[in-house]
Formats: structure tokens, sequence, C-alpha cells
């Protein structure tokens, strides 16, 4: 679960989301992170339907909510 | 009545078949929600176990635990399973950190409505018809099936048979080879046998290790 009941984002869905900081493939993600691919594209999946991420061109990038969430 | 019964049975134990796609499933599990899609790329060793909080059992996740690190630098993932929910495994996970000193760090599939273990065959009714036996399917990076074995409740598995199998298919793969019984990586291959007479004929001049036209190994 990336996004805890309270509103506030699991540790792996946090690292995700700083790598997204600038476009990220999987790849890039995995080699920035010590998260092996499989949990990362669960995870991409749950922070893409909480509308944290978007996807453009196989590259992921977080949006405004995504930026807000980060932020605090 | 009878039929559907007899349905209910085959449907439970029907097995899938090598050299097919695995079947495709979205599951629960402790690292949250996965499909076998997000295991595309990498080699995947998806395993059932009867149930948590089980002697044999809890043995075999210590030894799968222990054996995760040497498996990925061949590109292996694992995935455990059981008809246990998710709450039992966090709290056996727990456990046998506690107790054992090992984290396990691959996911395990609470398959409480028992969806994977359907499509994979994992309940064998002559053993248990409530839990999942010793199954384990070997699925390479492009969602094949490549091969299963199944062990009884009453026996743990042999960790080193897996990764000896899948460096024999990467072998396999890669070069086009097939292995002898007992094969370890770094001994000698088997060379396809030739398919027609002709190539036959050619195969000893070839400068393999050959026994006869059709028996020749070779060094990788």
């Amino acid at each position: 679960m990336c996004v805890k009941p309270d509103g506030t984002l699991s540790l792996s869905a946090e690292i995700i989301l700083k790598v997204c900081d600038k476009p990220a493939t999987i790849d890039e993600m995995a080699q920035a992170t010590s998260l092996r691919s499989f949990r990362i594209k669960s995870s991409i999946r749950e922070l893409t339907a909480a509308g944290l991420l978007e996807e453009q061109g196989g590259r992921f990038r977080l949006t405004q909510k995504g930026k807000a969430l980060l932020t605090g | 009545m009878e039929d559907t019964l007899t349905a209910n049975m085959e449907e439970t134990t029907r097995l899938p078949r090598i050299g097919e796609p695995a079947p495709s499933f979205e599951a629960e599990t402790t690292m949250g929600t996965i499909r076998l899609e997000d295991f595309q790329g990498n080699w995947l060793i998806l395993f059932s176990h009867p149930a948590d909080f089980t002697p044999v059992c809890t043995t075999e996740f210590v030894a799968f635990a222990q054996m995760a690190e040497e498996l990925r630098k061949f590109n292996v993932e694992l995935m455990g399973l059981s008809i246990d929910s998710l709450f039992s495994h966090i709290a056996w996970m727990r456990n046998i950190e506690a107790n054992f000193g090992v984290k396990i760090t691959f996911p395990i599939i609470a398959d409480l409505d028992r969806n994977v273990a359907t499509l994979y065959g994992m309940v064998m009714p002559g053993e248990s018809k409530t839990e999942t036996a010793r199954c384990v399917f070997i699925i390479d990076p492009k969602g094949v099936l490549r091969a299963m074995i199944y062990y009884p409740l009453s026996t743990g598995r042999n960790m080193g048979e897996f990764l000896r199998l899948i460096q024999a298919l990467q072998a396999t793969d890669a070069h086009g080879v097939a292995t002898p019984a007992n094969w370890q990586p770094g001994e000698p291959v088997i060379v396809p046998p030739p398919r027609t007479q002709e190539l036959a004929g050619e195969r000893l001049k070839e400068g393999y290790d050959c026994k006869d036209w059709y028996f020749c190994k070779k060094q990788l």
C-alpha cells in the first residue's frame, strides 16, 4: 500500500515519487532505488491510480498532486 | 450434483503446462497488489506452501530467504503463496525474523479465494483439500512456464535444485544446448543431436567430445 489511510505515503512510495521529480523509466527507478522492478511496477500502478504519477512515453513523472503530497 | 463435484475436482487439480504462457493473475501480497506481468524481464520462482506457522514451511522460508540474494544474481525473483490471510503472513514473517534472524525479502500471496491456487493446480485433494501442496513453478522473463516441481506436504524442498534448474535453463536459452543428469554450471553440456542423416554423418568431425553421433558434449 503506497498511500496510508491517513493520506501519508509509505516509505517505498516516497522513494519512488522523489525519483520521479524528473521523468524516469522503470529501469531508472530501479537503479536509483534499492527496490526490485516488480515492486516498482506494482507501486507505479497504485500511485498512478491515486493521481500522484503520470506516464508520458514510458516515463513517469510527478503530478501536481504528487508534488504537493511529497513536499507536505 | 455429481457432475458439479467432478467439475470442481477437475478445476482444483488442473495443471498448467510447460512451454505455455503461465496463467496470468493479480493477487494481494505482503508487498501490495502484484500481477504476474510485473515480473516480466525477470525469472520467477512461484512457490506454494501448505500453511503459515508450520515447522517444515518455516524451514523452507528460512532457506528461500537465505538464497534470495544468490538467486537475484541470476535475475531470479521469488514469490510465495498459501491459502492464508495477509495478517497471518505478516505475523509469520515477523515471527521468523524474531526467532531465526532471517528477513523475508520477497512477496507472499494471500490466496484466501484460491484464485491462483486453482489456476496453477496447487491443491492436491488426495493430500489436503484445504492447503496448497509444495509446488514450484519456474517462469521465464517472457512469462512462459518453463518447469514445475511438486513435493508432498511432509517433505521440505531442496533450494539448491531450483538454482541449478534455472542455471540450466539459462544455459539452454543462451547457447542452444541441453544439460545432462546432475549437471552443474561449468560442466560440459550436451550438443543437440543432428536431425538428418547428412548431419549425423558430419557430427563426429565437428570437434565435439562424442561417444557416438547422437551423444556429444562440449564445454561452454
